[in-house]
Parts: C-alpha cells; structure tokens; sequence
C-alpha cells in the first residue's frame, strides 16, 4: 500500500450515491483507499476509532452529506472542526440541497468546500473525479506534512 | 404600522385665527387714533367755542358801553342845552345825571379794550374828547349860570363842542366798525368749528358702524371657534387612537374614551394621575417631564416621538402599543403634550401569525430544494445511466436490477414525500368546527384499526388511566393519537412484548397526555430533531419511512394550542407528551 497517497471517509447514506461516488474513486483506486460509513454516528465512531472501528485509519479526506438518519452531516461537521487534531482533515461538503441557509451553514461551520450533487450521473462522475483530482492529487493535505 | 395625523383642522384653525388676530390689531391700532383725533377735535372745539363765546361777549360788552358812554355824553348835552334855553334849574338835571356817571363808564370802557392797544388808544382819545366836550358844556352853564346867557351863547356858537362831539360820534362808530368786524370774524371761526365737529361727529359715527362690524364678525368667530371646538372634541373623543392631553409635569389633563377602553380603566380615574403610572417600564415618563429634556438644539428634533411600549392596564395587564407624543408649547411656559396610544394587540398578532406562515413557508421551500431533490435526483441520474448504458449491452443483469431498483425506489420516495408533504400542509384546512371529542373512544378506535392492520397478534396491550373529554378537531386528533401509536408498534423491541400505556394529568388549564411505550427507545440527542419534517433516525433498510409522523403529530398539537415533546431512554422505551386545552365549564 506504499503508493495509497490518501485514505477517504465517504459519508453517506444513499446507496445509489454510494455507488456512484466509488466507482469515480476506482479510476484512480491505486493511489486512494475510500471507506464508506452510512450515518453521522458511524461517521464519528469512524473518526473517533470506537464501536466497532479501533482499527480505522484517520482519513486525510471526508466526503460528507448533510442530510443523513440520525446524526446528520452538519453535526459531524461541528464535530470534526471543534476536535484540536480531526479539525485540519479537509471536508468536502457533497449534498443535494442546493439551499442558501445549508451552504452558508456548512461555510460557518469550517467547511472546506461545498458540492452540489449534480443531477447527471455523467456530471457526477466527472465532478467526484475533479474532486478526487484536486484534494489527493494538487492540494497539500495536513497529514502529509511532517509533524 | 398605521400612520398618525394630528387633526390638521386644528392647524387651519390656529393660522385663522393668527390673521384675524394680526387683522384684528390693526384695526385696534386705527380705531385708537381715531378716537384720540376725535377727542382732540372736541376739545379743540369746545376750547374754541368758549374762547369765541368770551370774545363775542367782550364784543357786546364794549358794543353796549359804546353805546352807554355816547348816550351818556348825549345826556350831557341835552341837559347843557334845555337849561341853556331855559335857564330852568330842573332842566340841568341830565347833565348832572350823565356827569356822574360818564368818568366811570369811560374807566369801564378803557378797562374793557385794556387788552387791544388798537381800541384802547382809541378809547383814550375818546376819554380825552370826551373830557374836553365836557368842559366845554361845564364852561357854558357856569357863564350862564354866573355871567349872562349870552356870553354862554358866545361859547357854544363857536361850534367847538358840536365839533367834540362829531368827533367822538365818528371814533364810537369806527370802535363799532372793529367790533362789529370782529364779530363776523368770531362768528366764522364758529362755523369752521362747527364743520370740525361735523366732521368728528361722523368719524365717531362711522367707529360706533366699525365696533359693531367687529362685535358681530366677533361672534360669528366666536360660533366658528365653538363649532370647531365641539368638532374636534368629538374626534378626540371617538378617535380609534387613545388620545391623552399632559401638563408638562407629566400629569393626564384629560383622555378620551379610547384610551381608557385600551387600558381597561374607567374613564373617570384617569385624569389627574401621572403618565408614567400607565407606562412605567420604559422612560416614556421621563421624557415628558420638561426637566430631563436636553436644553440644545436637538430638542426641536425629539418631536414628535414615537415608540412602542407596553402600557400597563387594570390588573397589571400589559398591553402592546404603539405611542406617539407631541410637544405643544404656547409661549414660554405653557407646555402640554399630546400622547396618541394605538392598541397593536391585533397587530402584533398578525404580525407573529405571518411570521409563523412565512416560517412555514420558508420551512416547505427548504423541504422542496433538500428531501425533494435526492430521490429526484436518483431517478435522473440512474435512468439517465441506463439509457446510455444499455444499448451497448456491457451492464451486467446484477448491475442492471440494481440501477432499476434506485430509479424505482426514488420514484416511491418521491411519491412518498409528496404525499406527506401534502397532507402536512393540509393538516390547517382539514379544521373545521371545533368539537368535543372522547379522547378514550378516539383510543378506542385507533387501537382496533391498528389491531386490524397487524392481524397476527393477538391485540394491542394499552393500559390507560380514565381519559378525558376535549375540544379539538376530531380528525386529525385522530391522526395524532394513531400516528404515536403506530410508532410505537414500528419502533418496538424485539426482546419483549409492546406494552404502551395512555395517561392523562390534569395541569389546571389543560391536559397533559403521556403515550408511554417500552419500545427502542431515542436518544437524547436527537429528541428536537424528531419532530422536523422528514427528519429521520433510522436508513430506509431499518426502518422505512418519510419521517413525517411526528412532525404531523407536533402540527396537530400546535394546532389545538398545546405543546408536545418527548423523553426517552435507549433500549428502555420512549415516552410522548402533549397537551390539550380543557373544555371550558
């Protein structure tokens, strides 16, 4: 796994999106691992490595929807960005809602960026692409810098 | 906001009556000299009148001792004369009268003309004349009486004494001549004053026309000023607004009949309290008290003021308003305000009531952009996927189910949610006529239609305490009873068997229903979020559903004016809450 460049916490419970956003993510399966969780509460046993997952990896990357059963995007959001070391993983807000009061929300909560899902799968797959481009490929992620 | 207007007849009124009043001083002004030029002239003319009546009575008075002194001299002569005919004694008994008398009366004519050199030197050179016509006489009765006669006849046929005489006839006739010429002098400046007064007369005439022009304009005033008096006390008395009059102490010097409908007070206790009694939270009071006011230029610029306060009614009952105060000062001293109290209880209602929809609004659009869109989205992008895919024939059957089940499945959620959506938005229009409902038989009802849903149990096991009777709306009570109980059998546990329990407290003022159940339970996070629309805890593989049934059930409650929440304990069960007004006695 040496040439893994980032490891990427997909959270989301859409199965349908799930689908989409891994098989973008395997065009360039030899330099990311993705893991997938379903809600906000895994999500953060994810992060917190708990309830089943003592064995994750701290992710260098989030993908996170807001509207999740549970604890929802926003919330682990807050979460993450109020926690001293999880706060400098980037968070890529990727959401339906295309609402004003969400996006702005996301941005006051510290979100790195916020994403649209586009209607056609086409454009779906070229956006996660884009997406998986930058944040693994050009942008120096936090965890790669030397401590 | 309803916008105040102080009457602005009052305003008209006021500059009506500052040019009549400015009119009004002139007029005063000219009538003032006139009557001062009236006075004068009268004076004048008394003061000529009597000047010319003392003048016409010196003029008399020297006219007829002229006439008394020549006659006098005549007298004289007449006596001289018979006795010189004669040589009677008896006949010599007019000299001697007029002798007598003649030194006296010239003394009193002399002092008569005293003032006039012009007549008095004429006077003198009758005196003198005179004195030597008397001589003369004396002289020719002395010879006649000592001598002869004819030697007394000797000195009167040298005609000197009728020369004398001549003489002092014509210096008599020209003193008449002056007199007489002075007196149509007097007479004349008699008739000038006698114009003057004429004229006075009819300048007093013409003021007496004035004053009565004035009084009766006066009036006519006066009955405008009482007319729009009464006017414009009946809109302050029946204005919507309360209208409050204060001294500039702050205290009520009157209010009409709305102000005290808004304070609940009766009319008659209002006057004379202070302001700040109705309005004592804010400092309403302190700004009509003339002290606290800033004495710079701002001043001018605080009114009018206007605020929204609560004023303080009878009991304490505190009442939303909106206020408005003017500041009318008349010269220095005389302050007053004027205090405009509107009600906006209904208003305020309104305003939070559209506040509400517009939430709701707001509420339903979030809904549409955010639940809406990913089973819409879903539909499109896999339907989208397959349409390309398929043709080449490269989608594996696997592949291919799955991709139909997404769109499928987006539809029915789709489907779903506008559904619910829609009865939730209808939920307000289902209202009609409040009834009285049976809380226990709508329990009833709602456990044997579930008992008939999940036919392979053997019933429901729901305990309850004795429910009461309230006033709702039947339908959606129903809705809300069957939505927490069919909750309660989806969320069940799987380790024992469903037991609910429906209690109802009496709170005083309402009902307190608790719908208990010993399913999974909730955890306390997520209490709040249970009752947002579409707000789920659950993945649709666990336990499938829109989440709209909570939210419904929290809308019925607000509805029929009560509260509901939750409480819960993991693995233990949950427990719902809600009130319910009681049925007024």
């Amino acid at each position: 796994m040496a040439n893994v460049l980032a490891e990427v916490l997909l959270v989301e419970d859409n199965p349908a999106d799930i689908e989409m956003t891994m098989r973008a993510f395997e065009k360039a399966r030899f330099r990311n691992k993705i893991h997938s969780v379903r809600d906000g509460d895994e999500a953060l046993d994810f992060l917190y490595k708990r309830g089943g997952y003592e064995d994750a990896v701290t992710p260098d990357i989030i993908l996170l929807d807001l509207n999740m059963p549970k604890t929802d995007g926003k919330e682990v959001l807050a979460d993450i960005k109020a926690h001293t070391e999880l706060k400098r993983i980037p968070v890529i807000i990727m959401t339906s809602s295309e609402s004003d009061q969400d996006v702005l929300q996301s941005y006051d909560l510290h979100a790195n960026c916020y994403i649209v899902k586009p209607v056609d799968a086409r454009k779906f797959f070229d956006i996660v692409n884009r997406v998986e481009n930058f944040w693994v490929d050009i942008v120096v992620l936090p965890s790669k810098v030397e401590q | 906001m309803s916008e105040f207007l102080w009457p602005k007849v009052t305003l008209v009124m006021h500059s009506k009556l500052h040019n009549n009043h400015i009119a009004s001083a002139k007029a005063l002004a000219v009538t003032f000299v006139l009557l001062i030029v009236v006075i004068g002239v009268s004076l004048w003319a008394r003061y000529i009148e009597n000047d010319v009546s003392d003048r016409l009575a010196d003029i008399a008075a020297i006219k007829s001792q002229l006439t008394i002194t020549f006659s006098l001299l005549q007298d004289a002569e007449t006596g001289q004369r018979g006795y010189l005919i004669t040589q009677e004694q008896e006949y010599l008994a007019p000299y001697l009268t007029a002798i007598k008398r003649i030194s006296a009366a010239l003394d009193h004519l002399a002092q008569l003309t005293a003032d006039s050199p012009a007549l008095s030197n004429r006077v003198a050179m009758i005196s003198e004349l005179a004195g030597e016509k008397l001589q003369e006489l004396a002289l020719t009765i002395h010879l006649a009486q000592t001598q002869s006669i004819e030697q007394a006849a000797e000195v009167v046929h040298t005609n000197l004494g009728r020369q004398l005489m001549d003489s002092v006839r014509t210096h008599i006739s020209d003193l008449h001549a002056i007199e007489d010429h002075a007196y149509r002098n007097q007479m004349a400046q008699l008739d000038r004053v006698g114009q003057w007064r004429l004229m006075s007369d009819v300048v007093v005439f013409l003021l007496f026309v004035f004053a009565a022009l004035y009084v009766t304009r006066f009036y006519k005033l006066l009955g405008l000023l009482q007319k729009e008096r009464s006017y414009l006390n009946a809109v302050l008395e029946y204005a919507p607004v309360g209208i409050v009059l204060v001294d500039g102490g702050g205290v009520i010097e009157s209010a009409n009949e709305e102000f005290s409908k808004i304070l609940g007070e009766t009319k008659g206790g209002i006057a004379g309290r202070s302001l700040a009694s109705y309005f004592p939270k804010q400092h309403l009071g302190a700004i009509l008290n003339s002290q606290e006011v800033p004495t710079n230029q701002t001043e001018s610029a605080r009114y009018p003021f206007r605020c929204e306060q609560k004023a303080l009614g009878r009991r304490g009952r505190l009442v939303p308003v909106e206020v408005l105060v003017d500041k009318a000062q008349i010269g220095e001293t005389d302050v007053r305000f004027v205090v405009i109290v509107n009600d906006i209880t209904e208003q305020k209602k309104a305003h939070d009531l559209i506040k509400n929809q517009n939430l709701e609004l707001q509420n339903f659009a979030y809904v549409c952009s955010h639940d809406l869109q990913e089973p819409l989205r879903m539909i499109s992008m896999y339907s989208g996927e397959l349409k390309k895919q398929l043709p080449s024939g490269v989608l594996a059957e696997e592949s291919l189910a799955r991709y139909m089940d997404y769109v499928v499945d987006g539809a029915v959620r789709a489907q779903n949610l506008v559904r619910d959506l829609l009865s939730f938005s209808r939920l307000e229009y289902q209202t009609n006529q409040l009834e009285l409902v049976d809380t226990a038989e709508l329990l009833d009802s709602v456990v044997a239609v579930q008992d008939l849903l999940e036919s392979n149990q053997i019933g429901l096991n729901v305990k309850r305490n004795e429910l009461p009777v309230v006033r709702g709306h039947q339908t959606i009570l129903y809705q809300l009873f069957q939505n927490i109980i069919s909750n309660a059998v989806k969320y069940q546990s799987k380790e024992r068997a469903l037991a609910i329990s429906v209690t109802a407290s009496d709170q005083i003022a309402c009902w307190q229903f608790a719908i208990q159940d010993n399913g999974i339970g909730i955890d306390k996070r997520h209490f709040d979020k249970i009752f947002v629309i579409f707000k789920r805890l659950h993945h649709q593989n666990e336990y499938p559903g829109t989440g709209i049934g909570l939210a419904i059930c929290k809308k019925i409650v607000e509805i029929h004016g009560g509260k509901m929440w939750a409480e819960s304990t993991v693995g233990e069960g949950s427990t719902f809450f809600f009130t319910l007004k009681k049925v007024q006695a």
